[in-house]
């Protein structure tokens, strides 16, 4: 890491903060009218901001660090994950987006609600793993903002977390959607052209894509080896296809269920409008993660070459056995005190560029997409408690006669809870995402897109799918973790890599199908309005 | 039992898993192919981050919103 406290830095910081907290303050007006305009910035956004909004929620630091860090990790199988999430997005747009916004509700639950006939108790089958997946999402969010302000204050770790929080918190109680919405707008367009900058800016420094790539495959010459290469594959983890696979299908479904990007869904004009905003967030998506893998691929050859700090970390890295890019981030994680410091590789492949605006445009493009995506699934906690919770099911006056102000209130609360979550890290940022994808895909993923497809699918399957899936994701996640080491093997057999335990997306998916098809089907009016009107 | 799902988001899940399987199928039976030289720059570049990333999926998204 360089030493000392860098202005040019700073400067693209403070740019970006004036952006951020300006479009927070200038929102103020327009949020405090009411419950739409709240949560869901009066339903009036256009494809592209909307597409450009979903982008930036969508993508996290497990994006803009996790990704790139795992593919430093893991080599290039890695890539494969990245595509998977493309691969995802593009078809959202007639899977849920434009059904979603025809019917037109307010949060997330409402749908469980409706389609399923259980006004009360779908609030609480579908907002409990909501809740938990938020905090997940939350906390990630808050570290890689957190060491987005390591890289730009020069403090330490503890210190940025809180910097963060006060930032966060200041643009969503003030804003609402509106905030977040034209702010994930910009965001996008900062964390893009970030991504896209870090790519060229490291390709340069090696000399141009050949001599990059060239330079690649002499420091790590197993980096682009496939599981089944006679050499061995990149990282234990990647050892099998069922390893490529599992990263591959982890993130795939999210676009089309997960809370964050299925409240996008609602802010759009209409539904033609929602399906053409998910083109823009495909085409963001692509130059985003095509720049990442480009990235993520070169991190430990630039780091090992010019980073500042290899001098000192080559003693370190001999005695921990490990490459000397370890080494460098074993020294940054001693002097600032990083949890999980491996989440700081594609920062210091860019601090290894030498160049301050580089750096600058980094933290900018990172505090966009870290800021963006916490403060979508602050929104869609504090939707889900001040609003389905207190409101909806049960009727508390506070919330009924004073929501955006109950709202505010419950956003400081789970900023300053994920606050402390976040001072020491459970996993990478990753992981975090990872196991927030598998337990809202296994357990309510089904009977989100099935409700709108099958007119088979019933409540009793919605409510029996999401008490067993959340509570086995939860399990076998934490058990593979704490006992085997590591969140990616099989929880009943540590020879086995399953990346995040993904595959109980399609047990639950199984598990959605069996109970439908032995219990009640829904009425006929319900199947009308929802698996036929919402098509029309 | 189903309702009419368009025909072109089933044709796209389809090519997205094609995609998938046949560069991977590809690349374990030429375990070399990721890492050949293709103009200046690994194949894998080409299939996995040109085409899979970008023209396919973009692609499968603007036809999509057509439906």
């Amino acid at each position: 890491m360089q030493n000392g406290f860098d202005f040019v830095m700073f400067l693209f910081a403070l740019a970006y903060f004036i952006i951020t907290i300006g479009i927070g303050i200038y929102s103020r007006k327009l949020a405090a009218k009411g419950e739409i305009d709240y949560y869901l910035a009066g339903r009036g956004v256009g494809a592209f901001v909307n597409g450009t909004a979903l982008t930036s929620t969508y993508f996290s630091p497990a994006s803009f660090l996790g990704l790139p860090a795992f593919v430093f990790l893991l080599g290039y199988p890695m890539w494969w994950a990245l595509i998977g999430i493309i691969a995802g997005m593009c078809i959202a747009g007639p899977l849920t987006a434009a059904p979603l916004r025809k019917y037109g509700p307010v949060t997330f639950t409402d749908f469980y609600c409706d389609r399923y006939e259980m006004p009360v108790l779908g609030r609480f089958i579908a907002g409990i793993p909501t809740l938990i997946a938020g905090i997940l999402y939350i906390v990630l969010s808050i570290v890689g903002t957190a060491i987005f302000f390591v890289a730009l204050l020069k403090l330490d770790y503890k210190t940025s977390v809180w910097i963060s929080v006060i930032v966060v918190l200041i643009y969503t109680v003030l804003g609402g959607m509106y905030a977040t919405t034209w702010n994930a707008s910009v965001q996008t367009i900062i964390m893009t052209f970030a991504g896209v900058a870090a790519a060229i800016a490291l390709v340069s420094k090696m000399g141009g894509p050949e001599s990059y790539f060239k330079e690649i495959l002499i420091n790590t010459p197993k980096i682009f080896n496939v599981p089944s290469s006679p050499d061995g594959p990149p990282s234990a983890i990647m050892s099998s296809w069922i390893a490529v696979a599992g990263f591959f299908l982890t993130w795939h479904y999210g676009f089309s269920t997960m809370p964050y990007t299925i409240v996008r869904f609602f802010t759009a004009l209409d539904e033609r409008e929602a399906k053409k905003s998910i083109v823009w967030a495909t085409l963001f998506a692509a130059l985003l993660y095509s720049s990442l893998m480009i990235v993520g691929i070169g991190t430990k050859a630039i780091i090992e070459k010019y980073h500042p700090l290899v001098p000192q970390a080559v003693p370190i890295a001999q005695k921990l056995n490990k490459p000397v890019a370890i080494g460098v981030l074993a020294l940054i994680k001693k002097k600032y005190g990083i949890g999980e410091v491996v989440d700081y590789a594609m920062i210091a492949a860019c601090e290894a560029v030498g160049s301050s605006v580089l750096l600058g445009i980094i933290v900018a493009g990172g505090l966009s997409i870290a800021m963006s995506t916490v403060a979508g699934w602050v929104m869609a906690v504090n939707a889900l408690i001040a609003r389905d919770w207190m409101t909806k099911a049960l009727k508390t006056k506070i919330a009924q006669e004073k929501p955006v102000l109950v709202a505010r209130i419950i956003t400081s609360i789970v900023l300053i809870l994920c606050g402390l979550i976040s001072m020491n890290p459970p996993a990478l940022v990753l992981d975090l995402s990872g196991w927030a994808f598998v337990l809202i895909i296994a357990s309510l993923g089904p009977s989100m897109v099935l409700g709108i497809w099958w007119k088979r699918a019933t409540k009793a399957a919605t409510i029996v799918t999401a008490l067993l899936m959340a509570p086995a994701t939860l399990y076998s996640w934490l058990y593979a973790k704490l006992k085997l080491g590591s969140p990616h093997k099989f929880f009943l057999n540590e020879n086995i890599i399953t990346p995040h335990q993904f595959y109980w997306i399609f047990v639950g998916l199984i598990i959605f199908i069996i109970v439908s098809l032995i219990t009640q089907p829904p009425k006929e009016e319900t199947i009308k309005k929802y698996c036929e009107d919402l098509h029309n | 039992m189903f309702s009419k799902m368009p025909k072109l988001l089933i044709v796209a899940f389809l090519l997205i898993y094609l995609n998938a399987v046949l560069w991977w199928t590809l690349e374990a039976s030429n375990p070399d192919l990721p890492k050949t030289f293709v103009m200046g720059v690994p194949a894998a570049f080409w299939y996995g981050n040109v085409w899979s990333c970008f023209i396919l999926n973009v692609f499968i998204a603007w036809i999509l919103s057509k439906v």
